[in-house]
């Protein structure tokens, strides 16, 4: 869809530094539709921190209120839905072209549904209170990003996308003059962050290699007490360190403008550091997932534990948080040092870093803007892991699918334990490509059942419960080989948002679905296959390597 | 709070009805799940 001068909504429901990440796609877009009039509805409390950089993007912003402030004793429910049916009243008189919603959760389908559009992007709901999907793009951030952790695409492209943008231009960030250091310790869940002790710990490191450096601690109001005490400490006493605790967007910005490193965790405030073109050193912990939500930044730099369980769930317990174990705090001190002389990390601090001892228990990742968005790289001096490497298989087939981009990528060196992975993944994803020839033959079969003037009921019946029994064969495929639940899940959300209005063309649809799946597969296949052969792997029962 | 807790329960009940009889829901329905599922949000974050 040419979104040129269209009115087009962009409903963004979560945090913050989600509105940021959303305000950087629609300046993207911006470019490529300067004409199009952007909208944002948004939730009232995540504005504020973000309010001026909100107004220079959208031409207007639509202010959802918290529903409990509306509450008191004499609140009835009718006069919520009042507030609620005012805000979609405002959204109509605008005369939408095209709704977009990147927030994918529960209200927000449920406030696309009542928007008076025929053009929705983004999960929203029908009549029947069934989730509807219909863009495919949407349809891979609600397969992949939520709850999958092998997703090559920043959150950012993946919007820029979406809103259909083709042209992403490499920026060389301006060099940073400033004399500050910018340290946000805070994050919106303690499994994001480190504890109070070792922030001041590393502070007192930093600060004691930049002794003529003023260190702001910024945050929000409920930070205060915190950053007070790690200010106040005994160890920092005779350092500048500097709260900065409360401020809008465009005091942080200046402060931006004046620093030239900032540290802390994934953030509202490293996307601001991303903003303002700021060096930036990222501790991602817990279930912050690097490859999704990190700053659309050139020379932000993540540290990502290697430990198993990173990144896990944000639900799910954790008694001894092992990740912030993972991440000494030296790693810190040293980066920070590069970062604050050079602006970059490079090869020979790298080498270097392999010889420390924290070196096997972290990952460094570095960022660049490529045309085809922001690519993401390990730059630790060692060989890629199974997920990596099929980060790499994804980016291609992804790329090639949903971009129509082929991509060139050198095949990689693999460890001998990791091959034999690879090679039983291999086998697992041919039953794949099996099952999606059986679908599509399946949905070939209902396609001609459903022309028949007299239907046969009991054969539509067996059909339906082969496709239902294949859907079932390939989870529990994935359950054994997660790394290709983004192939299966993706196929699975885009069958069941076939395009169609009669039974027929919705079998056609789905036919179509799965003759794709098979494809995809197959050129996931043949990736795996010339990677086993570049290592020279010998399959079993194979008495010659193929080379 | 809480009476509009309750009367929002209470209307969930007939929207699960409605969508067990597979019957449309209306504007009303939807408003209505729109602010149980902004207070649940509201409430987690």
């Amino acid at each position: 869809m040419n979104l040129n001068d269209k009115n087009i909504l962009i409903i963004q429901l979560a945090r913050s530094g989600d509105l940021l990440q959303t305000a950087m796609a629609v300046s993207m877009a911006q470019m490529q539709y300067p004409k199009a009039k952007f909208y944002l509805v948004a939730r009232e409390n995540f504005i504020t921190p973000v309010l001026e950089i909100l107004d220079k993007t959208y031409e207007d912003i639509i202010t959802l209120s918290s529903i409990r402030n509306l509450i008191n004793e004499e609140t009835k429910l009718l006069d919520i839905r009042s507030h609620l049916r005012d805000v979609i009243k405002t959204i109509d008189s605008l005369e939408i072209d095209a709704v977009f919603n990147f927030s994918f959760n529960t209200p927000s389908g449920y406030l696309t549904s009542l928007i008076k559009c025929e053009n929705k992007f983004g999960p929203f709901r029908n009549d029947n209170n069934q989730i509807i999907i219909k863009d495919t793009w949407s349809q891979y951030i609600y397969s992949n990003v939520l709850g999958n952790t092998v997703n090559p695409f920043n959150l950012v492209d993946l919007f820029s996308f979406t809103l259909g943008v083709k042209e992403f231009k490499s920026v060389s960030m301006p060099q940073k003059f400033g004399t500050n250091i910018i340290v946000h310790p805070f994050a919106s869940n303690a499994k994001k962050r480190w504890n109070t002790q070792k922030w001041i710990n590393t502070l007192h490191h930093i600060s004691s290699e930049h002794i003529d450096t003023s260190i702001f601690i910024v945050g929000a109001k409920s930070d205060e007490a915190e950053a007070l005490e790690i200010a106040n400490h005994e160890l920092l006493k005779d350092r500048s360190i500097i709260t900065f605790i409360n401020k809008s967007s465009s005091e942080l910005i200046n402060l931006f403008k004046e620093c030239r490193l900032f540290i802390g965790h994934d953030s509202l405030l490293s996307h601001m550091a991303a903003h303002t073109h700021t060096p930036s050193l990222i501790i991602s912990l817990g279930s912050v997932r690097p490859n999704d939500t990190s700053p659309y930044n050139d020379f932000a730099y993540n540290l990502a534990p290697k430990i198993g369980c990173f990144p896990c769930r944000l639900e799910s317990p954790c008694d001894d948080f092992a990740c912030h174990e993972q991440v000494d705090m030296n790693v810190v001190i040293d980066m920070s040092k590069e970062l604050f002389k050079n602006g970059m990390i490079d090869d020979h601090f790298m080498a270097k870093f392999q010889e420390r001892s924290y070196g096997d228990r972290i990952n460094i990742l570095g960022h660049e803007r490529s045309e085809n968005g922001l690519v993401q790289f390990k730059l630790n001096h060692s060989l890629p892991d199974i997920k990596e490497i099929f980060l790499h298989f994804y980016t291609v087939i992804w790329q090639f699918y949903l971009r129509d981009i082929s991509l060139n990528v050198p095949y990689s060196q693999l460890e001998p334990e990791d091959l034999e992975v690879l090679y039983h993944y291999k086998n697992s994803l041919m039953k794949v490509k099996k099952l999606y020839q059986f679908a599509s033959n399946y949905s070939s079969e209902l396609c001609d059942e459903l022309k028949k003037k007299d239907l046969d009921k009991n054969k539509l019946n067996i059909l339906m419960n082969k496709l239902g029994e294949i859907d079932q064969m390939l989870f529990t495929i994935v359950r054994s080989y997660p790394f290709l639940s983004p192939l299966v899940n993706f196929f699975f959300v885009k069958k069941n948002n076939t395009i169609g209005t009669t039974p027929q063309d919705m079998a056609i649809s789905s036919q179509l679905t799965f003759y794709e799946g098979t494809h995809m597969a197959a050129a996931f296949l043949e990736l795996i296959d010339q990677t086993l052969i570049y290592n020279q792997y010998k399959e079993p029962g194979k008495n010659e390597v193929d080379v | 709070m809480d009476g509009v807790a309750a009367e929002i329960q209470e209307e969930l009940k007939d929207i699960e009805q409605k969508i067990k009889d597979l019957q449309n829901l209306s504007q009303k329905d939807l408003l209505t799940l729109l602010a149980h599922t902004l207070l649940e949000e509201e409430k987690n974050s």
